[in-house]
């Protein structure tokens, strides 16, 4: 079936796609699940659509207006601080909620001439990626791992306290708003792969699932990207064998692992335990003490 | 009673200098005309009671909270990184935000203190390593802990892993804000003599904000502050000059073991 379905010029470009989408949030999950902004997250992919609404409405590229409306979400979200009257958690029940009106709005004020190529963007069609596309997504993908890597530490001190990392000279501010444009690049990128309404997934589960099965960040990171990598990769031949939607199926399949892994863990909690001892049992025995 | 205090040593650098530092918070004034300076080698106790404005006072310096009025000048106040200040070791009060549930070794996070958020540490990397043990073992943390995932800690153990990082990297300033919350006496006694160390080897200024009156044995000068600077002096001359202050901020009893 493989071989069949990577015969196939359309299914390779989805997969090289997928690949590429799920190491870049498969990182950035780590951070999402970490600094809990699963529902920024999923408010800012949501956000998008009234840009990709817009776009395709006024005849300019939605994958591009639906990107500005994703990060300027991002950069007010980032803005926004704990304890004052607009929350972030409000601002994004209103940027979510807002942009979807607008979005269903504009597809009745079309007559349904869009409902096709919007459905598309709510719910994913990884086949219609063009190789300029592909070639786009990994640009972006190579930008946004890129700052993943250089600043690195930076976020990881930040995640652990906010107060910490700006006392130590980390520019927290700046990193905050870096790290949720970073977010919105990714729903952009994964809007094509799964869909607005699904792309938060990917910004979640794989990093849900790398914190149950490691307790250390490198181990969670390592999880996180081979479960995002291999679900897509699932998803996708589920999606070829049984003509399922190639967004759902990655989706459902995420879910399908969290499903077992917690499972698994709630019953044997000490499989978890052996699991990340001998991981980080590996890391120990490699450094000098 | 003086109103400066000289510095441990007399060749010690001025590292701050605050002066007529006015903060309000929602509105209301909560420190009002603070001035003093801290110099490297030097410890500086901050004593004063709940609400007194110690926290505040250390978040200002930090620059999470925004002075409405007054100036913090640093020494060589731009720093070869574009940031106006010197690297801070800030250690917060209570259980600190995502540390609980954060995937990280001790080991790691003493080693993440070393390294600093720099892209390639700091130094070589050996070195990051020796001072990460060196913290850990200053701490009182034994080896066998050092693999243990910070979530498989106690409260107190894993206070001490974050003193570990803080003493762990290359702060020109430390501000420890209750160090002694949750440890046992063996953990505070490790935590005396590591800044005792940290005071005669390192070119590192602290400032501690306490109620533990042991602790203030170990310091060089004390403000009370009480939303403004009440007293201050050496410890002795609190003690012997500011009884009425030292009633006030709780801390009479545990001076009076110190005559």
């Amino acid at each position: 079936m493989w071989i069949e379905m990577l015969g196939h010029s359309f299914m390779r470009t989805a997969l090289t796609a997928g690949l590429v989408i799920g190491a870049v949030s498969s990182l950035l999950s780590f951070f999402v699940v970490q600094k809990g902004l699963a529902f920024a997250g999923a408010g800012i992919s949501h956000a998008a659509f009234g840009g990709l609404a817009l776009g395709t409405f006024l005849d300019r590229d939605p994958l591009l207006v639906g990107g500005v409306f994703a990060v300027g979400t991002a950069l007010i979200l980032a803005n926004l601080s704990k304890g004052k009257t607009l929350t972030p958690d409000i601002a994004i029940g209103i940027a979510f909620s807002g942009s979807m009106a607008m979005g269903v709005i504009l597809i009745s004020v079309s007559r349904g001439q869009y409902f096709g190529e919007l459905f598309s963007y709510l719910f994913g069609n990884i086949l219609a990626v063009s190789s300029t596309e592909l070639w786009a997504i990994s640009l972006l993908a190579l930008i946004v791992g890129a700052f993943m890597w250089l600043f690195f530490r930076g976020l990881l001190i930040m995640t652990l306290s906010k107060d910490v990392a700006c006392a130590q000279g980390v520019p927290v501010r700046w990193l905050d708003c870096a790290l949720l444009t970073a977010v919105a690049i990714t729903v952009i990128l994964s809007v094509r792969l799964v869909g607005v309404v699904l792309a938060s997934a990917l910004l979640v589960l794989p990093g849900a699932i790398g914190h149950m099965l490691s307790g250390h960040y490198r181990g969670v990171i390592a999880v996180s990207m081979g479960t995002a990598l291999l679900s897509i990769t699932i998803g996708l031949g589920l999606s070829y064998r049984l003509d399922w939607p190639a967004g759902a199926s990655i989706v459902a399949t995420l879910v399908a692992k969290f499903i077992v892994t917690t499972l698994l863990f709630s019953s044997w909690p000490s499989l978890s335990k052996r699991l990340s001892g001998s991981y980080i049992g590996r890391i120990i025995s490699s450094e000098k003490r | 009673m003086d109103s400066t205090v000289q510095p441990p040593y007399p060749s010690s650098r001025r590292l701050i200098r605050v002066m007529n530092l006015d903060v309000d918070l929602a509105g209301q004034r909560v420190l009002r005309d603070i001035t003093f300076t801290l110099h490297e080698n030097e410890t500086l106790g901050l004593i004063g009671p709940n609400g007194g404005g110690k926290t505040t006072l250390l978040r200002t310096i930090i620059g999470l909270v925004r002075p409405s009025a007054g100036r913090i000048a640093f020494a060589g106040s731009q720093q070869p990184n574009g940031v106006e200040r010197p690297r801070v070791g800030y250690l917060p009060q209570g259980e600190v935000e995502n540390l609980r549930s954060f995937p990280i070794r001790t080991y790691d996070l003493a080693l993440l203190g070393a390294e600093g958020e720099a892209v390639s540490a700091a130094g070589p990397k050996e070195e990051s390593h020796r001072r990460a043990r060196i913290a850990l073992r200053d701490m009182g943390l034994a080896q066998q802990i050092w693999s243990r995932p910070i979530s498989a800690l106690s409260g107190g153990q894993r206070r001490r892993a974050l003193l570990a990082m803080m003493l762990s990297g290359e702060n020109k300033l430390l501000l420890l804000d209750e160090p002694c919350e949750s440890l046992d006496h063996p953990a505070r006694r490790k935590l005396y003599q590591a800044l005792q160390r940290i005071r005669d080897h390192r070119e590192v200024g602290t400032m501690i904000a306490t109620h533990d009156s042991r602790l203030l044995r170990e310091v060089d000068s004390v403000i009370a502050v009480d939303g403004r600077i009440a007293a201050r002096g050496t410890p002795e001359q609190l003690l012997h000059n500011g009884e009425g202050v030292l009633r006030q901020c709780g801390m009479h009893e545990g001076f009076a073991g110190m005559r």
